[in-house]
């Protein structure tokens, strides 16, 4: 098999044989006509998969569909007529015609069959699979400089259509600053190219974006979605992992552009290149991204061999282009990758100590200390998201601190001054800290004292306080909490007492070894005043006592280290007492002070309290986590190790972990693609090297037409991800293999591509769409126009960002957390103490929350809502296409998420600080920032209507500006009304 | 609008003629949009027209039981289990049966009898706990299967295995299978609501994914759409605070204007989509809180749907947004109710659940009955699996998780009332007759929809993609009408 394979190859080299056809007129092309026809109606029973073929009849290898049969041979080269194939096809007889019925398949169409019939007409001749041999580079079709243009031209010629003109300056300035750097030109650039008379302005502009960060993020982010980047682990509880410092180096790379093939080198064996650097070994986070699991019930090798299947998934797709997974439960349907291929490729990421059970709230190994490459190495990044959540722990969310908040205005309502405690009739002399025994570290003892009231109780009012926390209950009732010795209580009790007997009860609780209680009851009747201090006729009882016994004397009230507890309540400016607290401003509370009203706050029973509780510890948790990280200078990321002999590699019977079977698989590539040379035991090294070697047919095609899907939105091949049998054929194969060489010819340096593109005068031409170009070309597959792709989720975000001045333009560093709904509580193991991180979203502050959007922190079983609704995948899986849907829900984003809300205002703001003093001189700049352009005559007069149709408003109901904008100022609320509708335009959701 | 250019109205033009394996609806807008296009090699044509014949059932209620209800305890009855409470799991039961990672190290696998009275119910006579008194009430509208298995034997492989057919991520839920290939009834509210709700069995319980109800490699429009308790029931549904509803619509006919000047200039018809997207956004704004707010609903539907029904996000409160969903023309509603995953504490944790699901999962289907939208309303009951005939820890604690058989009903549109199906062995261990795959059971509920699963296919990565997956699935028509 591999020997035939070879020999195809080398007899292809010789000939130089064209795989494509280019007289497309003229008799049918194998690759481009037949194969499409066979595989989709033929190869599931009759191709190279050996247990469901039929008849013993293989159509996918000429000489077999030729070969002589009982019924004559399939195909009769030169006679249709003949040939069982079209016999078959063409019966009526439910036994006799193909494909049969129990094949759910649709009939062929009567237009495939006469292609069958002329193809076999003209002698069947057979292709090999287009993407498998090698790329030629023709000559372009005469006519054009930019090869291009050359070869869409031709194409367009063969279907009678022209190339559109050139787009408006402006609209080619602003394509290319959002095809490269995915942010939108500022004024100032777009005045700066228009003032621009050199011939080669556009080249200039090109190579500088190319030397802006932003063009190495952009470059990123369809690489993330490949790589399936994420900062969770994917299944089950899905906490978070650290591979942020993995995407930095992903950025930094396209940054320095590094050749492709040393690219992808790295990301698939850099651990293995000879004393590989740091960077390089962090590069195979590539191969870590897999998701994994630690739910309680897990099978270790279950999820260890899903982990393998993963990798070998987002090699193939990625670089090769090949579905190989299809083959992991068989012999590949379509394409000639066998069972054992695709094991034997499997081999070659089955040598790692990476275990089946992921990590618990960190990152699992083999892990590797790393700094990221971008800017301080994340570490500034790592201080804010503490600082932030560090103020979490204060305010945790808008519901708990709405609940404080009218917990609050309660107490304060309801709470005595402490100056009211009738001091008079306080004697410290009396007063003793109790307990029950000496205490002993950890433990809850009971005090009470039981004491009767003589006559009808007219005031009653309780001072206490505990090392370290005590509840203490009155008959029963609640009579209050203290949770820190030096904030005592005072609570007005008048209501909790009768005349005759009554019963005080503390239950008091000690950290450590410390203990002791205190305490003063003062209770008002006709009589007077009677008062009961905490001393020994209290009656204690220690945890597993049988009976109580007098309390035991710890101190006089006083002593050290206490000090005069009742000092604080006494003085107004102490910041002690939960009253005195509260009578702080919120404003200028400390966050001291904040601390101890939580503390209060958290005791009061309000049902948010435990909320909060939960909060706090998982805060705390989520803190202890990242401040590793500070600690040591540097993060750390998932990277690759290689053991040989770990483990044999055998074949998996229908993929399945626990049913392997046969001799030991070694590590080898595909047998349809050339062969790996060496000697003895290939590792992923080597593996790697064949990846990137010229001779591979696949990896170049692969990542050119990668670059142009980037920038035209549909690659050549429209199925990135699928290079076989099934995938889409070229729309200009010629095209596709000359940029392939091309870029192999200038050392895998992709900039250079990608200049050839822009710098086509396909890529300048106008956006404006015929009724001829609709009828001739409906999908601009051969790009009669510039194609007006939506654009990615990530873009239209920044876009939003950039465009009101928002944007924090920062590079690299730990996930960001702009504010978003807490859809993570809602399905996650939120509450689970320990605490996992990552299961409730706790929102970014400040300028963090407007980070480009590359930089979003990624939970994959609940990524950003706004990035999903725009067709962002989940990246629990590799993924090469986004969709680019159109839904009233995308709508809903922009016209109301609050960031875009948010965005809307401040472009509002810019209109006027920045746009001069003539409403009309204000929209206009705001359209400029916007699309790039000066609106149109019409334009203008809609946006004239639409300022003063708001300003009417708003004027006529400020209440309704300040809701808006939340100031009192109408101006504002019109303008950021106009920032809105800009940002809501199509032509904002829509390359240009 | 028809359901199915609405369905169609939310894929960009330019999107569906890029998709392959199109539904009867892409078909019709094709003929619409398309007709005198010539699409390319790679977009094959249609190879199924949705339905394929005619449906019992236009909508589907799945009331998903997240965690792994205990079948035993619930659903089937097994006497035999009285004689051999405490005895060790006999080897010729476990038949070498893999064992999770939670009770593979335990010494003794001790058999615990159920934990509810049985007894028979309605005139159809079926077996149901006193667990779920209520439910038991509804007996004769069911088909209780006692017979459904899985291989996934945790949480994370299980819950998607039965809700995207792979237990691994990346095929489109069931959900949005549907919405794919029917499309909405109401262009006003999405084809596919997901509802999520936490039980007081387990707190918290195993996290569920938004996988759970993705779509997976479908146009991302298919995704199921979550409605929240709370002023927002989709996220970002609400103007700002200090834009009203006519400043609004001033506000889109305005930006409408402007669209459509640039409409005019390129000649682009996905702008006039993207018009009627936003059009189609302002009448949901009013449509999804309309149908959020159950402020006109009488005293006595709260009395039907139990206590726990006027408190927004819990079980019962959702069973009335589904009725509500229902009566609108929401095609495929899903409730996630986690809190079943009972491994500690069974008897306690359970009754709390029953207690959270039972009167209300009955009374959705009371209420779907005297509205008269049972007959075509397909309601399905069930979690991931079932759980072990043997304790976990000591006797009569807990249950581990248990695949190779375990109980579901279903009622409603298509379906055989009052029929048990299935059978398993005298430990509730094994099936004896007739086993359900859970592929088997997503393959019945195409089919009530009339769908056949073989036929309705998406092409993603070269192949011809299915509900139900590669392994074939059977329809199970022991449980039709």
């Amino acid at each position: 098999m591999k020997k035939t394979n070879t020999a195809h190859f080398a007899a292809l080299t010789l000939a130089n044989l064209s795989i494509f056809s280019t007289a497309r007129a003229s008799a049918p092309s194998f690759n481009r006509d037949i194969r499409p026809i066979l595989s989709e109606n033929c190869f599931l029973c009759h191709g190279q998969d050996p247990e469901h073929r039929g008849g013993e009849l293989r159509l996918d290898i000429r000489e077999k569909a030729i070969a002589p049969r009982d019924d004559g041979p399939a195909i009769v080269p030169g006679k249709p007529e003949e040939s069982a194939m079209i016999i078959r096809i063409l019966s009526k007889d439910p036994d006799e015609k193909m494909p049969p019925d129990k094949a759910h398949l649709t009939p062929l169409k009567p237009a495939q069959i006469e292609t069958l019939k002329k193809w076999i007409a003209a002698g069947a001749v057979y292709q090999p699979h287009w993407s498998f041999a090698p790329p030629v580079k023709a000559t372009p079709p005469s006519g054009s400089p930019n090869p291009v243009d050359a070869f869409v031209r031709s194409r367009l010629a063969e279907v009678g259509l022209k190339p559109s003109p050139a787009a408006p300056i402006e609209t080619q300035i602003r394509r290319l600053h959002l095809d490269l750097t995915g942010l939108p030109p500022a004024p100032a650039e777009i005045d700066s190219y228009l003032a621009d008379t050199s011939p080669d302005r556009w080249e200039k502009r090109i190579k500088l974006l190319m030397e802006s960060p932003h063009f190495a993020e952009r470059m990123a982010m369809p690489w993330l979605d490949a790589a399936r980047y994420s900062d969770t682990h994917g299944f089950s509880i899905d906490d978070h992992r650290d591979m942020w410092a993995w995407r930095d180096w992903v950025i930094h790379a396209f940054q320095t552009n590094q050749p492709y093939d040393q690219f992808v080198r790295e990301q698939v064996a850099g651990d293995l290149i000879p004393n590989a650097t740091p960077d390089q070994i962090a590069a195979t986070g590539f191969l870590r991204n897999s998701m994994n699991t630690h739910e309680g019930g897990t099978i270790e090798e279950e999820y260890r061999i899903a982990q393998v299947i993963d990798k070998v998934d987002a090699v193939a797709t990625t670089m090769l282009g090949l579905t190989m997974k299809c083959a992991q439960c068989h012999d590949h349907k379509f394409d000639p990758i066998s069972h054992k291929d695709y094991f034997s490729f499997f081999a070659f990421f089955n040598s790692s100590t990476e275990p089946g059970k992921g990590a618990t709230n960190s990152s699992t190994n083999p892990v590797m200390e790393y700094a990221s490459p971008l800017g301080d190495g994340g570490m500034e990044g790592i201080r804010t998201r503490i600082a932030e959540l560090e103020f979490l722990k204060l305010h945790p969310s808008r519901e708990i601190v709405a609940a404080r908040e009218s917990w609050e205005t309660r107490m304060k309502s309801t709470a005595p001054s402490p100056a009211a405690f009738p001091w008079d009739q306080f004697d410290p002399a009396k007063t003793k800290w109790i307990w029950a025994g000496n205490p002993l570290p950890e433990q809850t003892v009971s005090l009470t004292k039981e004491f009767t009231v003589s006559g009808k109780v007219q005031e009653a009012w309780l001072f206490n306080t505990c090392d370290d926390s005590s509840t203490v209950t009155i008959n029963g009732k609640p009579a209050g909490e203290v949770s820190l010795w030096s904030a005592p209580a005072v609570k007005d009790v008048t209501t909790l007492l009768k005349e005759g007997a009554n019963l005080i009860e503390a239950s008091a609780a000690n950290a450590g070894g410390a203990g002791g209680f205190v305490g003063v009851l003062a209770v008002r009747t006709e009589a007077g005043w009677n008062v009961f201090p905490t001393d020994a006729t209290w009656q204690a009882k220690a945890p597993g006592a049988v009976s109580p016994t007098p309390a035991t004397i710890l101190a006089d009230f006083g002593a050290a280290p206490w000090g005069d507890v009742t000092a604080s309540l006494k003085s107004a400016d102490a910041g002690g007492t939960l009253t005195n607290l509260l009578a702080i401003p919120a404003a200028t509370r400390s966050n001291e002070q904040w601390v101890a009203i939580n503390a209060a706050f958290l005791k009061s029973g309000n049902e948010h309290a435990l909320w909060m509780e939960n909060m706090i510890k998982t805060l705390d948790v989520e803190i202890e986590v990242i401040h590793k990280d500070l600690k040591r200078g540097k993060t750390t990321v998932m990277v690759m190790d290689h053991k040989p002999g770990i483990r044999k590699t055998q074949i998996l019977e229908r993929g399945a972990y626990d049913q392997p079977k046969g001799d030991e698989i070694f590590p080898d590539t595909p047998s349809a693609l050339p062969k790996l040379n060496t000697n003895g035991t290939p590792t992923r090294l080597e593996l790697a090297n064949w990846i990137t070697d010229p001779i591979n047919p696949l990896t170049a095609r692969v990542q050119v037409n990668r670059l142009w899907q980037m920038v035209f939105g549909r690659g050549i091949v429209e199925t990135a991800g699928d290079f076989g049998n099934q995938g889409s054929w070229p729309s200009h194969p010629e095209l596709l293999d000359w940029l392939a060489v091309n870029l192999v010819e200038n050392g895998w340096d992709l900039r250079h591509v990608l200049e050839i593109i822009l710098t086509s005068e396909t890529y300048r031409q106008s956006s404006v769409t015929s009724p001829e170009q609709l009828e001739k070309d409906p999908r601009n597959e051969l790009l009669s126009r510039s194609p007006r792709t939506r654009l990615p989720a990530e873009l239209i975000r920044d876009q939003a960002l950039a465009v009101s001045g928002l944007l924090n333009a920062k590079l690299g560093g730990p996930g960001v957390h702009p504010p978003q709904p807490d859809l993570w509580s809602e399905i996650s193991h939120f509450g689970y103490i320990p605490p996992f991180t990552s299961q409730i979203f706790l929102p970014s502050r400040g300028e963090s929350s407007h980070r480009r959007s590359i930089y979003t922190f990624w939970k994959r079983t609940s990524p950003p809502p706004s990035m999903v609704l725009f067709d962002a995948p989940t990246r629990e899986t590799c993924s090469v296409v986004r969709g680019s849907t159109n839904t009233p829900l995308q709508a809903l984003v922009i016209l109301n998420e609050p960031q875009y809300v948010q965005a809307g205002i401040e472009l509002g703001r810019r209109m006027i600080a920045e746009g001069g003093q003539d409403p009309a001189a204000r929209t206009t700049y705001g359209f400029r920032l916007a699309t790039g352009r000066l609106p149109t005559a019409e334009e203008k007069s809609l946006l004239a209507a639409a300022l003063e149709r708001s300003r009417k408003r708003y004027e006529s109901d400020a209440s309704a500006a300040q809701l808006l904008v939340d100031e009192a100022n109408p101006e504002l609320a019109a303008y950021a009304t106009i920032g809105s509708i800009l940002l809501n335009l199509d032509e904002l959701i829509n390359r240009p | 609008m028809n359901p199915l250019e609405s369905h169609n109205h939310a894929l960009s033009r330019r999107s569906f003629l890029g998709l392959t394996g199109l539904g009867l609806g892409a078909m019709a807008a094709k003929s619409l949009l398309a007709a005198d296009l010539k699409l390319p090699a790679s977009a094959a044509l249609p190879r199924q027209a949705n339905p394929h014949f005619a449906p019992t059932a236009k909508r589907v209620i799945y009331l998903f039981q997240s965690g792994g209800p205990s079948h035993i305890d619930l659903f089937d009855h097994k006497p035999y289990l009285e004689k051999v409470h405490g005895q060790d799991l006999p080897d010729s039961i476990r038949q070498g049966q893999r064992l999770t990672g939670m009770t593979s190290g335990q010494k003794n696998l001790p058999v615990c009898k159920s934990l509810g009275k049985f007894a028979q119910h309605g005139e159809s006579g079926q077996w149901i706990s006193d667990l779920l008194p209520y439910t038991s009430k509804v007996a004769d509208h069911m088909a209780v299967i006692r017979s459904m298995h899985t291989e996934a034997i945790n949480h994370d492989p299980g819950i998607t295995f039965i809700n995207t057919g792979s237990q691994f991520p990346g095929s489109p839920s069931m959900g949005s299978w549907v919405s794919y290939g029917l499309g909405s009834m109401n262009e006003n509210l999405p084809a596919y609501v997901v509802l999520v709700s936490q039980g007081t069995g387990k707190v918290p319980d195993q996290p569920i994914f938004s996988r759970l109800w993705g779509s997976g490699f479908l146009p991302s429009n298919h995704q199921g759409v979550q409605f929240r308790s709370g002023a927002d029931p989709v996220l970002f549904l609400n103007d700002p605070a200090g834009m009203s509803r006519s400043d609004r619509r001033a506000m889109l006919d305005e930006l409408a204007g402007l669209n459509q000047i640039r409409h005019d200039e390129l000649g682009d018809p996905e702008i006039l989509t993207r018009i009627s997207q936003y059009e189609m956004a302002f009448r949901m704004q009013v449509s999804a809180p309309e149908l959020a707010d159950l402020s006109d609903e009488p005293d006595w539907v709260f009395d039907l749907y139990g206590p726990e029904s006027r408190t927004p996000g819990s079980y019962a409160y959702n069973c009335i947004l589904a009725r509500r969903m229902a009566e609108r023309g929401v095609r495929f509603t899903q409730l996630f109710h986690r809190g079943w995953d009972q491994h500690l504490e069974l008897p306690k944790h359970l009754a709390n659940q029953c207690r959270d699901t039972d009167q209300a999962s009955a009374a959705l289907i009371t209420d779907l009955a005297q509205r008269g939208l049972l007959e075509d309303t397909l309601v399905i009951w069930g979690g991931e699996f079932g759980r072990t005939v043997y304790s976990q820890g000591a006797l009569g604690t807990g249950r581990d998780h248990h695949g190779r058989c375990f109980s579901s009903w279903v009622a409603g549109g298509g379906v055989k009332a009052g029929v048990s199906y299935g059978v398993t062995d005298d430990y509730s261990y094994n099936i004896l007759e007739n086993p359900v795959h859970i592929r088997d059971l997503n393959a019945t509920i195409l089919h009530c929809l009339g769908m056949n699963h073989e036929k309705f296919t998406f092409r993603f990565q070269g192949l011809n993609q299915k509900p139900t997956g590669v392994i074939p699935a059977k329809v199970v028509k022991g449980i039709l009408a």
